[in-house]
């Protein structure tokens, strides 16, 4: 089920109400939990299985590793290899097999078929990560366990975020579903612009842009005109798809008195790779710097090389996690390269320009470098990309298409301008907004394409 | 060692009813806008160029084919019409639109063949995929021109199942109270037409014309990775929202029952024939959902004796008799096809 089906309308509509008649937290958090698994299992319902394991076993070892003891430890290890185990399954099986498979054939083996159908479950890199985080937490003495399976396993399962995030934190959600949730107007008024605003990035921006971005990336042979315009419009789409997603997920939560965090602020305004990934999936790159960085030593580095090692490593594992191929690999690898020179220059850390000149001029190759990390990320090879790079003349054609969808982009990405400057002229909301918003309804009504793309990040 | 920090997430209303009041006014100005700009907007009444292109059918009455081939240019490319005329011993006219699906292949029947003096013997219909049952496939921009030039002014079906994109009873009342929704092709057409020339004129000193041919040539099929290509219209329709994968729905919300009772009514031998895509030739494979819809098709053409063959896993269509896409290379392609479509339908062609 998807934010943008009308299944999902009357799904929400539906528990909704009967959400807030229910008298009782337990029933609330029940009530959410029959909802979450109803939606995520809604096309494979074999999928709230590997759901209910991933749940099942954290919750146990949660209590197990806080009663403490020599068997701390391996309720800890239980808890990886079963999310982990489910992970890799699942996601790198194939991928890694393949990989066997190439190097045996190289050497000249004949191995045959290595790999699996599989199918990957949605939202399973999402989920996991979330209840490793309460195992990890609890393990390191900083949250106690949940006693209610129905409080943890609603965490784990809350509809609005589980398929793409925000990976939520149990010290952050478990306390609001430990209480009863009351209804307060400001969870309507505070949810129905945040509601209209994913909408508007998801059905205008991201799923038109999508089908010149789409098009450019299916070229046999794309020079690099059109490889750049369309890394620009691809920064463009994943930006408004996967902030849509959050968008709505954070206004359905707040609609059922859930506070989710925030997993964007403007990540294309980023001066520097450690500030974009402040701002970029923070509810990710956050998880990525407590729970793999830090452990690997990120913030006790002595040396250079050490430094080098450990960003490199959690930036590719970061890049793997996006995506079981190569070129997820090498754009993580490509964010781990720009972080430790931009750290070897000084421009590490929460730099900030000391001038304005400065600041533009940080802020543009900051920008140029994401776009063509980009190309990493949505290149359907690399040697497709290497040869596009190394083609830069054009033709009379190419330039058409280059400016048509250059244009076309700016055309339906100007509504995000617009609200970006009623937030910063305008911060409290006023008659201003809601005339914005009330075009922006319009708009999605006449520019929704009828077939709207899946998010972008159902895939990972 | 805390157990869970407290945040304030449920904060107690402590605002007053000037607030609230407040606040639903701003809801109430979207909405209103909302409802404004509908109940505003005219083009709600529906309206066609009342004038048809009669081309087809004065062809039809000129050359007097016993088989009339329709479809798009999967016809066109694929199939060697004076090749089957010559192996049937039969007068052929192939009538191919690039671009078109179900409902142009419908008004095709209804104002062209059957408008016509001469009636065929035999009609083969040539589709991709489950474009039979889908009454909005087709190219957007193409739909739109076909609508224009072979609809009349009174068109009750394609208004019900194509014009307002009226699939499901939801659609209907959309388009009934939001104009804006059902109209929303060519207002974003005249939104995106008045801003996509704007480079190409400027910088380049361009027509329209020649900054979509441009386009058009650098998106060419054959400019694509044609994997991809089959891959993503595979993807593409097996999630199109709108088309229901449960057959006895949907058949009844396209328009091959009123394909089947037209011919039926005029003693026209109908068949169809279902193209196999590169895709295909390369090995993908349908999904579950439309292979099940596609044997549901089969089931429902054979009860009303109604010709279907399925090309889709014919094994000796190889991916290198395709030239772009779906279409295949000529002669070899076009011939191999050809040959088959003879072998499988020249028995049953009406003489």
């Amino acid at each position: 089920m998807t934010f943008t089906s009308v299944t999902y309308l009357v799904f929400f509509v539906v528990v909704f109400f009967v959400y807030w008649v229910l008298p009782r937290k337990g029933l609330q958090n029940g009530w959410l939990l029959a909802a979450s698994y109803l939606f995520y299992g809604f096309v494979h319902p074999w999928f709230c299985i590997l759901l209910a394991v991933s749940t099942v076993t954290d919750f146990i070892c949660g209590l197990g590793i806080a009663r403490g003891g020599p068997r701390k430890r391996l309720y800890l290890i239980v808890s990886l290899v079963v999310n982990l185990g489910m992970l890799c399954g699942f996601k790198y099986f194939n991928f890694f097999m393949e990989n066997v498979h190439a190097v045996l054939s190289a050497m000249g083996l004949s191995p045959g078929e290595l790999t699996l159908s599989i199918f990957l479950p949605v939202g399973i890199s999402f989920y996991t990560f979330q209840t490793l985080s309460y195992t990890i937490d609890i393990y390191r003495g900083e949250l106690k366990p949940t006693k209610s399976f129905i409080d943890f396993a609603c965490f784990v399962s809350l509809f609005p975020q589980l398929v793409a995030g925000p990976i939520e934190r149990a010290r952050h959600m478990l306390p609001q579903l430990e209480q009863r949730r009351t209804w307060n107007q400001d969870f309507f008024f505070g949810a129905w612009p945040l509601m209209i605003r994913g909408y508007l990035k998801k059905m205008v921006i991201a799923d038109n842009v999508a089908v010149y971005v789409d098009k450019i990336f299916m070229l046999e042979e794309p020079g690099a005109l059109l490889l750049g315009v369309g890394a620009l419009a691809f920064a463009v789409q994943i930006y408004a798809d996967f902030s849509a997603y959050t968008d709505i997920a954070r206004a359905s939560a707040r609609m059922l008195g859930i506070e989710l965090m925030e997993n964007f602020k403007s990540p294309y305004l980023a001066i520097s790779p450690s500030d974009f990934w402040r701002r970029w999936h923070i509810s990710f790159s956050s998880w990525i710097r407590d729970y793999v960085y830090i452990p690997l030593g990120g913030s006790k580095v002595e040396t250079r090389w050490q430094f080098f090692k450990v960003v490199l490593t959690t930036m590719a594992l970061a890049g793997l996690w996006h995506g079981a191929a190569w070129n997820f690999v090498a754009w993580g690898v490509f964010h781990g390269l720009i972080t430790f020179v931009y750290h070897q220059l000084g421009l590490g850390g929460r730099w900030q320009p000391s001038t304005r000149l400065r600041l533009v001029a940080a802020w543009a190759v900051m920008f140029t470098l994401t776009v063509f990390g980009w190309l990493l990320f949505r290149t359907p090879d690399m040697a497709w990309l290497m040869r596009g790079i190394a083609t830069p003349a054009f033709s009379r054609e190419e330039l058409h298409v280059a400016m048509r969808v250059a244009v076309l982009t700016l055309f339906y990405i100007s509504p995000l301008f617009v609200f970006m400057a009623l937030d910063r002229l305008r911060p409290k909301f006023g008659l201003v907004h809601a005339v914005a918003y009330g075009f922006a309804m319009m708009a999605i009504v006449i520019f929704h394409r009828g077939a709207s793309e899946a998010f972008i990040y159902f895939q990972f | 060692m805390t157990n869970h920090p407290s945040i304030d997430t449920n904060p107690a209303t402590k605002h007053g009813p000037r607030y609230t009041l407040v606040q639903l006014l701003y809801v109430l100005i979207v909405a209103g806008m909302f409802a404004g700009a509908n109940l505003a907007y005219e083009g709600g009444q529906i309206t066609y160029d009342p004038r048809i292109d009669f081309r087809p059918r004065d062809a039809i009455d000129a050359e007097l084919p016993d088989t009339i081939m329709v479809g798009n240019s999967m016809l066109g490319q694929n199939v060697d019409a004076e090749l089957f005329a010559e192996l049937t011993n039969t007068k052929v006219l192939k009538l191919n639109f690039p671009g078109s699906g179900s409902f142009t292949w419908y008004l095709i029947f209804k104002n062209q063949i059957l408008g016509a003096k001469h009636k065929p013997k035999n009609i083969i219909v040539l589709f991709r995929d489950r474009q039979l049952c889908d009454p909005e496939s087709g190219n957007t921009l193409a739909k739109i021109r076909y609508m224009d030039r072979f609809a009349g002014p009174y068109e009750p079906l394609i208004q019900e199942l194509t014009y307002g994109n009226r699939i499901h009873d939801g659609g209907v009342l959309q388009s009934m109270y939001l104009p804006l929704y059902s109209n929303r092709d060519r207002i974003k057409l005249a939104f995106t037409d008045s801003v996509k020339y704007i480079p190409s004129k400027v910088l380049l000193g361009a027509s329209a014309v020649e900054a979509n041919w441009a386009v058009d040539s650098v998106f060419a099929d054959e400019n694509m990775n044609q994997e991809l290509l089959s891959q993503a219209q595979l993807d593409a329709e097996a999630s199109q929202p709108g088309f229901d994968h449960r057959f006895s729905y949907q058949v009844e919300r396209s328009y091959l029952p009123e394909m089947i009772r037209m011919a039926k009514d005029n003693d026209i031998a109908l068949h169809f024939v279902r193209i196999k895509t590169i895709g295909r030739a390369k090995g993908l494979r349908d999904s579950d959902r439309i292979t099940e819809f596609i044997e549901d098709l089969a089931v429902y053409l054979e009860e009303r004796d109604v010709g279907f063959v399925d090309y889709s896993y014919e094994e000796s269509i190889k991916p290198e008799h395709y030239a772009t896409g779906d279409h295949l290379r000529r002669p070899e392609g076009s011939t191999l096809f050809t040959n088959l479509m003879f072998h499988d339908l020249g028995p049953k062609l009406k003489r």
